[in-house]
């Protein structure tokens, strides 16, 4: 049984001007514990084909399945990360990651432990009660990551998390963000721009085309790595470069 | 003497030229400081001369002394608290009242963006029209008395409550919204703990502006009706030709206005703990 399915998943865009047609007949689907990488052209469809697993919009035709069951509205054990952290400045840095819980009316002793827990395990444990303006832009980071995982979702989107970083923290945290993951077991659909990312983080790549988006090809990733996982170790695989520039021919970028 | 003062302007300092540094800020502020006071003084002194020697009609002008005279005479009748407290009643309850009102009404309009739309025009009519004209009006509907100078203060400030508070809402950042979707929120929710949290700023810059506003409006209906407060002093002053007793009014009337302003501010800095 997969864990996510696109059956023929349309979708159209209406504005006074007219229609704009996002995604086309798109098929695919993920397996339960699979990291996949979403890459494409801007404007694919990549970020509506986040929408759509997490409730945010509804397909204008086909069906998007988790589970097996059809998405209907906001799903609970989806959760989203966005390319900012969107930390709220009024909320200190623990409130900050039990917003979903709060929301969820799921806040209580246990929870509350939970995401104290894991706070400490990114190293933020000293910082609970400090506000977002006083942290760097990579701990702010790992904070909307806390409180993306603090609500337990089985399904992790990921809508280019790093690209508003900075490089050096953009590659330490995609490796922090990696192993974790990893660790936790979840299901993680990431898009991104950058195809290093892609390689380094994923099980499997997905091409989009140009809008409509389709999926234009898929690739499996398979590194061979030495002792345990990273994503520096990832770069230095002898495949990395092979996959980079397959996939780099693939988007076929034109500037 | 001059070691002292210079360890003062070089007090906390790290290093030599971090002294030298906060002593530069500490004499500019203390210059700041220094060159308000003189303009007042300076226009104080220049204005009692100036009526002593009859360079200026002290009958149409009035003079500070005279002024400080007044005043010490109505603080001990009673007046001076009775006719200040009035108008700070009148002009609280009208600034709360508009305030709260505003804020209901501009959630409304965030609320549905149908209901919104169909009120847009009669809103921006309404803060066009100059709410003094419908002075008469109140005081006919109201009767001739506190409601309707509270009334005419609510009036004035109301309006652009709805429209700061509203513009602020719907410009509140999407992906905040977006965020607090994925996980579940509802519409409640949503304006709970984004929207209003993140417009406290701007709600507070509307009851900055209103706070003044709202004086207006109570010193327009006690001009109109009233039988008590600084805008009766000041008109019954100039009816009867007392000008100290105007001057006196629109003195009081400037540091009522002063202290209100900064009730505002210091409320602000109470709730908005975290900008700074």
């Amino acid at each position: 049984m997969s864990k996510v399915e696109f059956k023929a998943v349309g979708m159209k865009y209406h504005t006074l001007e007219g229609e704009t047609e996002a995604l086309k007949d798109l098929s695919f689907t993920i397996e339960d514990n699979q990291f996949v990488s979403l890459i494409g052209p801007s404007g694919c469809g990549k970020s509506t084909t986040l929408s759509l697993l997490a409730g945010l919009l509804s397909p204008t035709d086909g069906q998007v399945m988790i589970d097996s069951k059809e998405v209907d509205g906001i799903n609970q054990r989806v959760a989203y990360m966005l390319q900012e952290d969107y930390l709220f400045p009024w909320r200190s840095i623990l409130d900050n990651v039990l917003l979903g819980l709060e929301i969820r009316g799921e806040l209580n002793d246990s929870s509350r432990k939970r995401a104290r827990q894991l706070l400490a395990d990114y190293g933020l444990g000293d910082f609970e009660d400090y506000y977002p303006t006083q942290l760097s832009g990579g701990m702010r980071q790992r904070v909307a990551l806390a409180r993306t995982l603090a609500i337990e979702p089985d399904i992790l989107l990921l809508d280019e998390p790093f690209s508003a970083l900075d490089y050096h923290t953009k590659l330490a945290l995609e490796d922090e963000v990696a192993q974790i993951l990893r660790e936790e077991k979840k299901t993680v659909i990431l898009v991104t721009h950058d195809i290093g990312e892609a390689i380094a983080m994923s099980d499997r790549v997905l091409v989009f085309s140009e809008r409509p988006g389709e999926i234009k090809s898929d690739y499996k990733i398979d590194l061979t790595i030495d002792g345990e996982y990273s994503t520096f170790k990832a770069r230095e695989a002898t495949e990395f470069n092979r996959y980079f520039n397959s996939l780099w021919e693939e988007l076929d970028i034109y500037v | 003497m001059f070691k002292f003062i210079e360890r003062i302007l070089t007090k906390d300092a790290v290093t030599t030229e971090h002294g030298q540094y906060l002593k530069r800020v500490r004499l500019k502020k203390i210059g700041v400081k220094f060159s308000q006071l003189a303009i007042l003084a300076v226009v104080i002194i220049a204005w009692e001369l100036a009526a002593r020697y009859k360079v200026i009609d002290p009958f149409i002008t009035s003079y500070p002394t005279q002024i400080a005279k007044t005043i010490y005479k109505m603080a001990l009748n009673g007046e001076l608290v009775k006719h200040t407290w009035t108008t700070i009643y009148e002009t609280l309850v009208g600034f709360t009242l508009g305030a709260i009102i505003g804020l209901i009404v501009a959630t409304a309009l965030w609320w549905s963006d149908y209901l919104s739309k169909v009120f847009e025009p009669y809103i921006v009519l309404l803060n066009a029209l100059p709410k003094m004209a419908l002075g008469p009006i109140l005081i006919i509907w109201l009767g001739n008395g506190v409601t309707a100078i509270i009334g005419m203060s609510l009036l004035v400030s109301i309006i652009v409550t709805i429209m700061m508070v509203y513009n602020g809402f719907r410009e509140t950042d999407n992906n905040k919204i977006k965020l607090l979707r994925t996980l579940g929120a509802n519409q409640f929710q949503i304006f709970k703990k984004v929207v209003l949290m993140e417009n406290l700023p701007t709600i507070f810059s509307a009851l900055k502006v209103n706070i003044g506003l709202s004086l207006v409006g109570t010193i327009v209906g006690e001009f109109l009706v009233s039988k008590a407060g600084l805008g009766y002093l000041i008109v019954y002053g100039g009816q009867v030709f007392k000008l100290s007793l105007v001057m006196t009014s629109v003195i009081i009337l400037c540091i009522v206005a002063g202290l209100l302003y900064y009730l505002i501010v210091w409320l602000e800095k109470r709730l908005i703990k975290w900008e700074n």
